[in-house]
């Protein structure tokens, strides 16, 4: 069935209740906001909540969603809006002691293009970067230069101004970047 | 440019993002300054940095199973919203006020469907007359018809045969279509006349027949009809 309707036709079949359409889209998206998810969490379970809770998410609401707006989009929103309660609520706030083996192994894969990370590798990296970052800017900063998305997608999907946006991201890149040069230093 | 303006370029851009002008003006910039030179250096290992986090992307090690999980839960909390509803539709029937007003309404509508049974059986039953009164005249029209033409007349003796209203109807001069019940009749009639009444019928009836070539039709029509009455006084006698 799924073969002979477009990816539009789909979604919004999903949207009216059909059950085998919406399963179509859990697999085709579910990677989507696993990656997101995991890049503003750095933390593989948490990653995999959000994953689920997502996807309940858009069942329940699905007839809110509006076509004008690509479905990814609401569907990211819906997500990073999860992924941000996650951060406000976490108990207390992560803190790493950086261990100079931390530090050789980030500055490392500077060294090592090719190099293909483990999950917890990962993580480790994206926490060191970006730990000290407020929830608002690390998400923008993981949307805009992780993961690629237009500023205009990232103003939708977090409810802000494109101006907003940017201050917000000039601020945490600015935060990182001074981290890593005084790091090499 | 200064060293102050060069750092804030470098720190809230990527590189690539500038402008052909700016990227121009840092380049420039790192002829003249060492520092700032080998800041451009840090800045650059540093972007490489997040372009190598950027491209690596994390393993989904719960995908396989994760589409069945969420669909499992949906569907049983698809059940359970119309559980619910159900549960509370029968919390709500079993108030009593709601069950009077229930049986009020019910009673409400079952008097209102009988008066529309009773009304709608009245209006049949005006139709019917009405259309028997419609049936009556025809049969006036039918029979004042059938009086001024002839051919109509044979017809109109068969439709009041097959309508059992006559007895029978004349086929041609020689045969007659008749109820079996009528014909049983007559038969107990002529059985129930002593012989000499018998003999002056079957008579009469051979010279009806033996007239039958010799008269002109209309003349062969009187006759029998003459015939006819002396027969038929011989039976009600």
């Amino acid at each position: 069935m799924q073969n002979d309707l477009n990816e539009q036709e789909i979604i919004e079949r999903a949207k009216h209740g059909e059950v085998r359409s919406f399963e179509w889209v859990v697999n085709k998206f579910r990677r989507y906001v696993f990656v997101i998810a995991f890049r503003i969490l750095c933390n593989e379970d948490e990653a995999n909540e959000v994953v689920h809770e997502s996807f309940i998410k858009v069942w329940r609401n699905f007839t809110n969603y509006n076509n004008s707006i690509k479905f990814t989009t609401w569907l990211y929103k819906i997500a990073v809006n999860l992924c941000y309660d996650k951060l406000k609520s976490r108990k207390r706030k992560m803190t790493i002691d950086i261990t100079d083996d931390m530090l050789a192994n980030l500055l490392q894969s500077e060294q090592d293009p090719e190099n293909e990370f483990s999950n917890a590798q990962l993580a480790e990296k994206i926490k060191l970067l970006s730990e000290h970052l407020p929830p608002k800017q690390k998400i923008i900063f993981v949307m805009r230069d992780l993961h690629d998305l237009s500023i205009n997608e990232v103003a939708t999907i977090t409810g802000m101004s494109e101006s907003s946006v940017k201050t917000n991201l000039v601020y945490a890149r600015r935060t990182i970047k001074e981290k890593l040069i005084r790091w090499m230093n | 440019m200064n060293c102050k303006e060069f750092h804030k370029l470098l720190l809230e851009n990527t590189f690539q993002e500038l402008n052909d002008l700016d990227k121009e003006r840092i380049v420039n910039h790192t002829k003249v300054c060492n520092a700032c030179s080998a800041f451009a250096d840090k800045n650059i290992k540093a972007e490489k940095l997040l372009s190598n986090i950027k491209t690596s992307e994390p393993f989904f090690s719960y995908e396989d199973i994760v589409t069945g999980k969420i669909m499992k839960d949906i569907l049983e909390e698809e059940k359970s919203v119309l559980k619910n509803f159900i549960d509370r539709v029968t919390d709500f029937m079993l108030i009593s006020t709601v069950k009077f007003s229930l049986t009020v309404i019910c009673l409400f509508l079952l008097s209102f469907y009988f008066y529309q049974e009773i009304d709608t059986a009245g209006k049949i039953v005006k139709l019917e007359e009405r259309y028997g009164e419609i049936t009556e005249s025809s049969i006036q029209q039918a029979q004042a018809f059938s009086q001024t033409i002839e051919s109509a007349t044979w017809l109109y003796n068969v439709y009041k045969f097959f309508a059992a209203k006559k007895e029978y109807f004349k086929v041609s001069n020689d045969i007659i279509v008749i109820r079996k019940e009528q014909l049983a009749n007559l038969l107990k009639d002529f059985n129930q006349l002593d012989d000499t009444q018998k003999k002056k019928i079957l008579m009469l009836r051979n010279e009806i027949f033996s007239t039958k070539d010799s008269l002109s039709q209309k003349n062969f029509q009187l006759n029998k009809s003459k015939i006819s009455n002396e027969i038929e006084k011989i039976i009600v006698r």
